[in-house]
């Protein structure tokens, strides 16, 4: 029988920044200010933390990862007895994940786990100053090399052409992922920090302007610049601490098809397929225990793949799913996307998810509280080649 | 299958790939007016992106090989925002399927095709677009009785 380590794991604090798109302050006080949230949020001293993880450490992406695990070291002189900066990893959540793996084996008590971007700062000032048509080919690696020179310049492209086949194959329609969509935005206008907060119809949803085809604008996240920062605590320092852990019952961050975004070989999904089944393997809990789920949406249509990914429908039945009037809203069977998501609430990665994930956890949703005193919240994030997943329990 | 006459210049802006010793025969392949995918030569298992081992056998006994240039587009979008300067639009993105392999796609354009006209399915053929040192693979329709 495998033991299920992460469950020696406990999320104990959450701490966030400023966010939006008016923050106007450097990406390492952003860090600093959301570092410092999460272990107040703890109850601990700054002392008290011994380990320091993010995902990913550097990017290439504009303000994708602006601040260095040496900078926050260096700058709050933490003594550290473990630290990691992961750059290939199931996601932004591999940071928690690795943390839970690092408190488990008692190579740390208290980890903090950053991300902090300043994407929106970023794109400003490159459309300032924007490459002439007649500038000499940029030259790219990785991924963006088998992209890019197709002018295929966004991850759009990729959700676009999945959304597509899905059309194609399952009957998907723009009105579901508009359901989504508007669910977001009806629990964003009950959250104080969300980025969009005005209301919206399906008219609006289905005549906003299209960026690729079937994809509008309305299905996209929106770049802000922000924060979020976790205490992973060991459950046993977690049991004597100012908030009811919440205990990691089970993570995955599984990948056997291609990390790739166009070589899965599951062309209507993405390695969300592997996590989201793997996940179940390490615990004896269903989806239909879950009581409030948070799912990666940086484009609609990547909800509707983590779901038939985590079992919460059959697969090609997530745009059924989540257009049911009984299923996903604030009063529905799993509440869904509780502060908006990253659709109305703008994109930090999944943290903001997990953040949001936590507070429900610990009743302090505020408007947007799901009844009946939540235990057990799932969250999932990525889309591309990246996913993970996890499930918090409250002690 | 060339000279076909095309409507490449319709996109003139394109960035291009960083070109490396593991890539260069695939992006330089088009010069022949061939493509070309690195090949087990044990199990016959195309490889892509390249690599040196074969990810079905393990074996490291791989090399390029032609391919017939024949694909079907697994899915595509049509693009209609303008990311960039000089960025003529709309333009068909896809996913194509090569015919030698299920599972083996690229991401290209659809060219001499109207964005009215693409379908999930529907049969193609490579086409380079060249520059500087990289033969770009699209992929145009097969007309009937000319493939």
């Amino acid at each position: 029988m495998t033991k299920i380590l992460e469950r020696d794991a406990a999320i104990t604090g959450a701490g966030m920044s400023a966010i939006g798109r008016r923050v106007n302050q450097p990406a390492i006080e952003l860090a600093l200010d959301s570092i410092t949230a999460a272990v107040e949020h703890a109850g601990l001293e700054m002392d008290d933390i011994d380990g320091l993880c993010t995902n990913p450490g550097v990017s290439e992406t504009p303000g994708m990862a602006p601040v260095p695990l040496r900078d926050i070291k260096n700058g709050l002189g933490l003594k550290l007895n473990w630290f990691s900066s992961i750059q290939e990893g199931p996601s932004t959540l591999s940071s928690i994940m690795t943390a839970a793996m690092a408190v488990a084996t008692g190579q740390a008590r208290h980890v903090v786990c950053h991300r902090t971007a300043i994407q929106y700062s970023m794109i400003k000032q490159l459309k300032k100053d924007p490459l002439p048509a007649a500038a000499p080919a940029r030259r790219w690696n990785n991924w963006q090399g088998w992209a890019y020179p197709f002018n295929a310049l966004s991850p759009i492209h990729s959700h676009a052409m999945i959304t597509k086949v899905r059309m194609d194959r399952h009957g998907l329609t723009r009105e579901q992922l508009g359901a989504w969509v508007l669910n977001c935005r009806r629990n964003a206008q009950l959250n104080p920090t969300a980025m969009y907060r005005e209301p919206m119809t399906m008219d609006d949803y289905l005549s906003t302007r299209v960026i690729s085809d079937p994809l509008c604008m309305f299905d996209c996240d929106a770049p802000i610049d922000g924060s979020v920062s976790f205490i992973v605590s060991s459950l046993d320092a977690a049991r004597d601490m100012k908030n009811p852990p919440l205990r990691i019952e089970a993570m995955s961050g599984a990948m056997y098809g291609k990390d790739s975004w166009d070589q899965f070989e599951d062309i209507t999904s993405m390695p969300a397929l592997d996590a989201g089944a793997h996940l179940w393997e390490r615990t004896d809990l269903k989806p239909s225990d879950i009581d409030v789920a948070n799912i990666y949406d940086g484009f609609s249509i990547q909800p509707i793949i983590w779901l038939e990914a985590l079992g919460f429908c059959a697969p090609g039945e997530g745009g059924e799913f989540v257009a049911s009037p009984d299923q996903i809203s604030l009063e529905g069977k799993c509440p869904m996307n509780t502060g908006g998501g990253q659709l109305s609430g703008g994109r930090l990665h999944g943290f903001g998810l997990l953040r949001e994930s936590c507070l429900q956890l610990w009743g302090d949703g505020g408007d947007r509280q799901v009844q009946g005193n939540p235990e057990l919240a799932l969250t999932s994030v990525g889309g591309g080649a990246l996913a993970g997943c996890l499930i918090l329990s409250r002690q | 299958m060339l000279p076909i006459k095309t409507d490449l210049a319709a996109i003139p802006r394109r960035d291009l790939p960083a070109i490396n010793e593991r890539n260069r025969f695939f992006w330089q392949s088009g010069e022949d007016g061939k493509l070309r995918f690195t090949r087990c030569n044990v199990c016959g298992y195309y490889i892509h992106p390249s690599a040196p081992v074969c990810a079905k056998c393990r074996s490291r006994d791989v090399e390029p090989a032609v391919v017939s240039g024949r694909a079907e587009v697994a899915t595509f979008t049509i693009n209609r925002q303008a990311w960039q300067e000089g960025l003529e639009r709309p333009f068909i993105i896809a996913v194509v399927e090569i015919e030698e392999q299920e599972g083996l796609r690229l991401t290209t354009n659809i060219v001499n095709c109207s964005i009215d006209d693409v379908y999930i399915g529907m049969p193609v053929q490579v086409v380079f677009d060249h520059r500087e040192d990289v033969w770009l693979p699209l992929f145009m329709p097969i007309i009937k009785g000319e493939s």
